[in-house]
């Protein structure tokens, strides 16, 4: 397992924090653990991956305002909210404000790890796009206007005639640009090009 | 003039002077006049008293007295008096005459006088000066009236009953306020009895036989009494012994009733809401307990189960070889499941009771949970500033939820100013939606703020400024808020005051 997914837990009672934190790191799992909102914000960076386990009732910033935030900021963690006492009406906001899921903090253990791997699993995965996304940012500042022109007729399926055509360019510079395109974002087909243009857009 | 003659002469100047002294004793005017109304003698002290010599009278016509001659009219019915009795008739009125000392009533009259064959010999005029009787009739007069007109005013009705006859005389306006007419109730102790309500006869009574029986100054009590129309009227009755027999034994009971079912009516609607929101506040109160409970329990029971799960993982190879270590931990965790159950039960039970939601209007809410707090807040001195536009959206919630949270903060705000310190007394509550479509409620007082160590913790349960307080009051309004996605949070100077802003999420109608 990647040494750097964890899961963060902020939990304001301190025993249900640690024994989180022994049930999860009894599988192996590397733990985080904060005791508020407030403490979280200022130790968590971005672009790690991993989930989080968040209280929802903690003074200070609570936790609903705390997953109203991470939403509008780190939309790649994935947020298991942990009720206290199963409040349905708690949870469906807390899923409706973006919660990966919910559990209930007296759920069984297996339960608790099973939910917890989904989430990681969904961490990581969403890490991974997050991670992809940036470098795919990256690699489009690299592209000539031209080429990005160019790039944005071929992901609508332009043929390269017609490309020619519409640019006023010869199809032997179309075919060039299209070459250096494909090089510059460094993916190795056309379907993979579009992917990737779509899911970052 | 014989020895004889001046024996007799002596002897009737004697009678004569006795029989004056004797008139000039009364204090009645007397006037003796010969048939022709010409004065022959009058007794003198009562002249005197009126500004008039009786020597200068004697001889003249009573007719012409100078105690009427300033008034013709008055004269003139002198003069018809004096007519009549020279044609043999008794005259007697009340006759007004202006003295030295004021206006005067005399009670007046003439009559003739006849010999034995019934010729008139002489007139006699006598008068008596009433003016002080009349006046007292005439104050008491005045001062029935002006009774019954405050009576009237005060929408009161007034009874009195003679214990010695069982009579019972009343006022038109008593029976008319119970919608009789007067000539409808017999004048009779039974005949009230009968109307009372059974319910309130014996109370009433005690009331009475208590005064009767000179335990109490006055009785003062409340009861129904049936109406015309058949409904029950409240009527507030004040009354007390008046007249005792010369034994000492009460005669006469009296006193005032007054038609206080409006009054009723209002008072037992205020206790009903009372009630009703007590009801809500207990209601609340438990499942808030519940809820605390659970929440207390749940945290140290979860943090269990995961220990101990988490060491059926961590330790499996050591569990494996002791076999009854693991089975003492499978116990365990079934044990903590199982406690977890319980609560989760009891919490399911107490959430049965509640979810009735509907669209609910704040201004409408804060007017009913002000109403049974108007006393309390003048009581105390307290002025309430309502600030809640009628535009303002309605609330899709549980009306006891709303209920409750306006009453806890009202309440608060209100103890929060009951300290002798706290001169300006002022309550507000002020509506808006804001900016970001969200109803904000704001519920501020002018007392003496909150410590910032309590105002960090401020609404965790059993948490509370007040000696007697549990607090409940705070966690149950952050519980409320929060299961409608809203916010409660407070703002406190000490010194100043404090503020409870609540936020609440608007649902739009659903078509």
């Amino acid at each position: 397992m990647n040494d750097d997914v964890k899961v963060y837990i902020v939990d304001d009672d301190c025993d249900m924090r640690n024994s989180i934190q022994w049930l999860l790191e009894s599988v192996n799992l590397r733990v985080c653990a904060y005791e508020s909102a407030e403490r979280f914000l200022a130790e968590y960076s971005d672009n790690r991956p991993g989930c989080l386990l968040l209280d929802v009732r903690m003074p200070g910033m609570g936790g609903l305002r705390l997953l109203e935030y991470l939403q509008s900021m780190h939309r790649h963690l994935p947020v298991i909210m942990f009720t206290g006492y199963g409040d349905v009406e708690m949870a469906v906001r807390a899923l409706k404000a973006g919660a990966f899921d919910f559990i209930e903090k007296t759920a069984a253990h297996q339960l608790i790890l099973e939910r917890v791997q989904l989430a990681m699993e969904a961490g990581k995965n969403l890490h991974l796009r997050e991670v992809e996304r940036t470098k795919f940012q990256q690699l489009l500042t690299q592209l000539s206007p031209r080429e990005h022109e160019v790039m944005l007729r071929i992901i609508q399926g332009q043929p390269n005639k017609v490309i020619a055509i519409e640019l006023g360019l010869s199809e032997r510079t179309v075919e060039k640009h299209r070459t250096s395109v494909m090089g510059k974002t460094q993916v190795r087909s056309l379907a993979e090009l579009i992917r990737i243009f779509y899911l970052h857009k | 003039m014989t020895t004889t003659e001046k024996a007799v002469g002596e002897s009737l100047e004697l009678e004569h002077n006795l029989l004056r002294r004797a008139l000039d004793g009364l204090f009645v005017y007397a006037v003796l006049m010969d048939p022709n109304g010409k004065i022959i003698e009058a007794n003198n002290s009562p002249l005197i008293s009126i500004g008039i010599r009786r020597e200068d009278c004697i001889g003249t016509q009573f007719g012409d007295s100078g105690a009427w001659a300033y008034d013709p009219d008055v004269q003139a019915r002198v003069k018809s008096a004096v007519l009549s009795a020279q044609r043999g008739e008794t005259v007697r009125y009340d006759a007004h005459l202006s003295t030295a000392k004021g206006v005067i009533t005399i009670d007046f009259s003439i009559a003739p006088i006849f010999d034995t064959e019934g010729h008139i010999t002489q007139l006699v005029a006598c008068g008596v000066d009433i003016s002080k009787r009349r006046n007292a009739e005439n104050a008491l007069r005045r001062s029935e009236e002006r009774l019954e007109l405050a009576m009237l005013g005060a929408e009161l009705g007034w009874w009195d009953w003679d214990i010695q006859t069982g009579e019972a005389a009343f006022s038109e306006h008593w029976a008319n306020m119970l919608g009789y007419d007067f000539n409808d109730i017999q004048p009779t102790f039974e005949a009230w009895e009968h109307l009372v309500h059974p319910d309130d006869l014996a109370k009433v009574k005690r009331a009475v036989i208590d005064n009767l029986d000179a335990k109490t100054p006055f009785f003062e009590i409340e009861y129904r009494i049936l109406s015309k129309n058949n409904e029950w009227k409240w009527i507030l009755g004040r009354g007390k012994v008046v007249t005792c027999t010369t034994d000492g034994k009460p005669a006469r009971v009296t006193g005032i009733d007054m038609d206080i079912s409006s009054r009723k009516d209002l008072e037992e609607r205020l206790r009903q809401r009372q009630e009703e929101l007590y009801y809500a506040q207990r209601l609340t109160a438990a499942g808030e307990l519940t809820a605390i409970v659970a929440h207390e329990l749940n945290q140290p029971l979860g943090a269990i189960n995961n220990y101990v799960g988490g060491s059926l993982l961590r330790f499996r190879e050591l569990l494996s070889a002791n076999p009854s270590l693991a089975e003492v931990l499978q116990q365990t965790l079934r044990l903590t499941q199982r406690a977890i159950a319980v609560i989760h039960g009891i919490r399911v039970l107490v959430r049965k009771q509640e979810s009735k939601l509907d669209w609910v209007s704040l201004e409408a809410m804060a007017e009913d949970v002000f109403i049974p707090l108007r006393t309390e807040l003048s009581n105390k001195q307290i002025r309430v500033s309502l600030d809640i536009p009628s535009s303002l959206p309605p609330l899709w919630c549980e009306k006891v939820h709303l209920q409750q949270l306006l009453l806890n903060l009202i309440l608060n705000a209100t103890q929060a100013m009951d300290t002798p310190g706290c001169s300006q007394r002022k309550l507000s509550l002020c509506a808006k939606v804001n900016a970001n479509h969200k109803l904000e409620i704001t519920v501020s007082d002018t007392g003496p703020g909150i410590s910032p160590e309590i105002a960090a913790r401020l609404f965790e349960p059993f948490v509370s400024t007040k000696a007697e307080g549990i607090g409940l009051g705070l966690s149950i309004c952050r519980t409320i808020v929060e299961a409608y996605g809203g916010h409660i949070s407070a703002r406190s100077v000490l010194g100043q005051g404090t503020a409870f802003d609540v936020v609440l999420p608007l649902v739009i109608e659903e078509k």
